[in-house]
């Protein structure tokens, strides 16, 4: 009879289900088994007082006496209705608790109606009372209730025809009919117990389930506030390694790089030619070392999270006009030619000058890296789009350009185009990476295009305020 | 996934005592039971009437129909079922019967000691005259012992029906007796001539 | 010739930018920590201060507010050097009385060339020649 539409639960939510729903019965058994000991109490003072009420006194003529109903309302109804309500008080809850109070209640209800001169009124305990037992629930109390009332009706019959309804012939009819009613009361009652049941069961199942749910659900959320705590400690962690790694790196690198120059000085000094192009390759080395080093704890720290920018108001002209001059040595390189087209009316930028430069400064770097006698093109301009005011830079090469499947990874970290082409062109395959998140974390974005053998071409877009388009937390003033 | 014993509590030890106590109660209650429904079913002494209209009573004999003469103790609850089923009675008899109600009223009694609520009744039935029968007078003319004794007699005098009109005792509701007047008073026939009266004696055994 | 106070515990790196220095006629003294730095610096009255920011014991940013809360050093030009090279670090440095920051590895030419500042504006004068 259950209206479940879920699938099979899983034996700890049924066990559980059983667990509330044999608590939930016990409850109902308890309750009232309480109810009906004070029922009795009730229903024994209201026979004394019905007996006091319709017939107090027998007569012998004119001599009187209690009439033996009030002895019978005392002392029976007390009998019938003791022991019920005794059990109800003191084993509620039990089985046969509710089984001696369903036959005493009919016992006390053929004695009313006995003591009340068989009025058509106190039939009415009858129906009454099947009713109230059914508030067990448990559709077994109907069984002794119904049997107490056959069996009062049918000893009755036995002995006494006459008290039943008077002449034998009629209370063939009287019988079915009463009968009838009886027995439709108790089938309604029965059907109703099942659904109730059927519903407590339903109700214990389904709270089962929310319970489950929601240890469940307080599961996940402190195992997520672990994770959490752990992921933070993480964090934590890895910056603290940045901190004390970034100078423990840095340290000897600085002795390297340092004597290396200062050797080659006292080279010179000294006019010793052999030893030149060692220390040259020393220096180059360290410096290569550290450009690798700056590279890997910059992209550290941005995937940390600790990567700060520091804004100011610039003029991009005049760090055009700089970063021109810085790279004409890598440009002249490889014998290319450098042009730069930068518009009158690009005015000031409101961003992180170091972080722009370092963007630029790889951009063309690439550019010469991997052109050799060609041309390479800085375009810079002012450019209004859908209510944003950017910065656009354009490095353009005639270099060696690169395929799609090139394209694509390009700005992933320690991928340069392929491996040859780190080992014939050298670099770290980091700085591309770096730029993409520099620009990211400027709210800029940066994109190729390129053609294998014609050449390649990088945009930058920055915004001109930065602190307009990105999160206030992710700067310094 | 839910157990299902039927009565598997009633079964199991230490639950002994409380068998036995459960036992010891029915059999009490249901002897106790038995007492009752053996008194309220105990007729009472039955009349010994005369088969023909005595004389010497005060109440005069109906010559152009049934007489029905009802004798009561004006105290006694019981006899309150019978005056309900004598309305019933009279209520559906076809021929309406000359209808004398008797309350007995003893010696050394108060005065209006009889003039209860069930004198106040009888008063109300249709066409029922209702007399005081000083020191059971009467009640001994006709010999009825009992409160609720019926006594039917047709226009020319002779007993035809002499009984309770109560299923037992204060017990109103169908019964043989009721039907039988019903039926002598419609049809003029009846299945019995007698039945068991139940009420209190209307005297006591010193008298 | 002017005399520079270098506070590095990295004894390599200590060696090789003093004797670098000297060969541009500058005179070193190394001081391995701050404690030693802070003495050095009352004792031998330095013409300018390069101060490592990794120092056991004292680090250089209380070593840097000692010196120039002392009277008798206060008037000594500080360049702190860090290998972070955070922008906290810059105005950290300065605010802790530095005169000037520079990062860790050493551009050496741009370190000569903010010796030269400071040396000058304090009316040092600063012989640096190229060999």
């Amino acid at each position: 009879m259950a209206s479940l539409e879920l699938p099979p639960p899983p034996d700890s939510i049924a066990l559980r289900a059983d667990e509330l729903f044999a608590k939930h019965k016990h409850e109902i058994y308890v309750h009232t088994d309480r109810l009906f000991a004070s029922l009795m109490v009730l229903q024994w003072v209201a026979g004394i007082l019905f007996a006091l009420w319709i017939s107090p006194l027998a007569w012998f003529g004119t001599v009187s006496r209690t009439h033996v109903h009030v002895w019978a309302a005392i002392f029976l109804g007390g009998a019938i209705c003791s022991v019920p309500a005794l059990l109800g008080v003191f084993r509620a809850g039990e089985p046969s608790t509710r089984y001696t109070i369903a036959v005493a209640q009919m016992l006390m209800g053929a004695l009313l109606i006995h003591l009340t001169g068989g009025r058509i009124e106190t039939h009415f305990h009858v129906f009454g009372s099947l009713a109230f037992l059914a508030v067990y629930r448990d559709w077994r109390v109907l069984v002794p209730a119904t049997i107490v009332v056959a069996a009062d009706h049918a000893l009755r019959g036995v002995f006494w025809p006459q008290s039943v309804y008077g002449v034998l012939v009629a209370s063939q009819w009287r019988w079915l009919e009463h009968s009838a009613w009886v027995i439709f009361e108790d089938v309604f009652l029965f059907v109703s117990c099942r659904r109730s049941v059927a519903d407590m069961k339903d109700t214990a199942l389904r709270t089962a389930a929310l319970e489950h749910a929601e240890r469940e659900s307080s599961l996940t959320a402190a195992q997520l506030r672990i994770t959490q705590q752990q992921a933070e400690s993480a964090t934590r962690a890895k910056s603290d390694f940045l901190a004390s790694m970034s100078h423990e790196l840095r340290t000897p690198l600085n002795a390297i790089i340092l004597y290396s120059e200062l050797l080659q000085e006292e080279a010179r000094d000294h006019q010793q030619a052999g030893p030149m192009k060692d220390l040259e390759r020393i220096h180059s080395a360290g410096n290569h070392l550290l450009g690798l080093i700056n590279g890997i704890l910059d992209l550290s720290k941005i995937e940390a999270g600790k990567m700060t920018l520091a804004l100011e108001q610039f003029d991009v002209r005049a760090v055009v006009t700089d970063l021109a001059s810085t790279v004409a040595p890598l440009v002249q390189k490889n014998a290319n030619t450098l042009v730069v087209h930068c518009s009158e009316d690009v005015g000031p930028i409101h961003s992180d000058l170091l972080r722009t430069r370092q963007i630029l400064l790889n951009l063309l770097g690439n550019a010469a890296k991997f052109t050799r006698q060609g041309t390479i093109t800085l375009d810079v301009a002012r450019r209004v789009e859908g209510g944003a005011v950017n910065v656009v830079f354009v490095v353009t090469d005639t270099g060696v350009g690169m395929t799609e499947d090139q394209q694509r990874k390009i700005f992933e970290p320690f991928t340069q185009a392929d491996v040859r082409t780190t080992r014939k062109y050298g670099g770290s395959g980091l700085g591309l990476a770096i730029v993409a998140r520099f620009c990211s974390l400027m709210g800029g974005r940066v994109s190729v295009e390129s053609q294998l053998g014609r050449g390649s071409q990088f945009t930058v877009v920055l915004p001109v305020d930065v602190a307009a388009v990105v999160d206030a937390a992710l700067y310094a003033a | 996934m839910f157990s299902r014993k039927p009565f598997s509590g009633l079964f199991r030890r230490g639950r002994v005592w409380l068998g036995a106590l459960l036992v010891l109660w029915l059999a009490g209650v249901g002897s106790g039971l038995w007492a009752v429904w053996a008194y309220d079913n105990r007729p009472g002494a039955a009349a010994a009437a005369p088969s023909h209209w005595p004389t010497g009573t005060a109440l005069a004999s109906n010559p152009s129909g049934p007489t029905l003469v009802f004798l009561a103790h004006p105290q006694c609850t019981c006899t309150s079922a019978s005056l309900d089923e004598l309305a019933e009675i009279l209520a559906r008899a076809r021929t309406k019967p000359r209808t004398y109600v008797l309350f007995l009223k003893p010696a050394n009694v108060a005065n209006g000691w009889e003039q209860t609520d069930l004198w106040r009744r009888a008063a109300q039935l249709p066409g029922a005259r209702v007399l005081r029968d000083d020191e059971g007078v009467e009640a001994r003319k006709f010999g009825v012992e009992t409160s609720g004794q019926t006594l039917f007699y047709d226009k020319h005098g002779t007993l035809i029906f002499s009984g309770g009109i109560t299923g037992s005792r204060g017990h109103a509701g169908e019964n043989a007796g009721e039907l039988a007047l019903i039926s002598l008073l419609t049809d003029g026939r009846a299945d019995r001539r007698a039945t068991n009266v139940f009420g209190c004696p209307l005297f006591a055994e010193t008298d | 010739m002017p005399k520079i106070l270098l506070v590095e515990d990295n004894e390599a790196s200590a060696d090789a930018l003093a004797r670098r220095l000297e060969r541009r006629n500058f005179s070193v003294v190394i001081a391995p920590d701050g404690h030693q730095a802070v003495s050095l610096a009352r004792s031998t009255q330095p013409d300018l201060v390069i101060m490592d920011l990794g120092l056991p014991g004292i680090d250089g940013w209380d070593a840097t507010a000692i010196i120039k809360a002392d009277v008798d050093t206060r008037h000594i030009p500080i360049i702190v050097l860090s290998a972070h090279a955070m922008p906290n670090d810059r105005h950290q440095a300065l605010a802790a009385g530095g005169d000037d920051f520079d990062t860790k590895p050493v551009q050496f030419e741009r370190l000569l060339e903010k010796i030269e500042m400071l040396l000058t504006t304090r009316g040092v004068s600063a012989s640096a020649s190229d060999i």
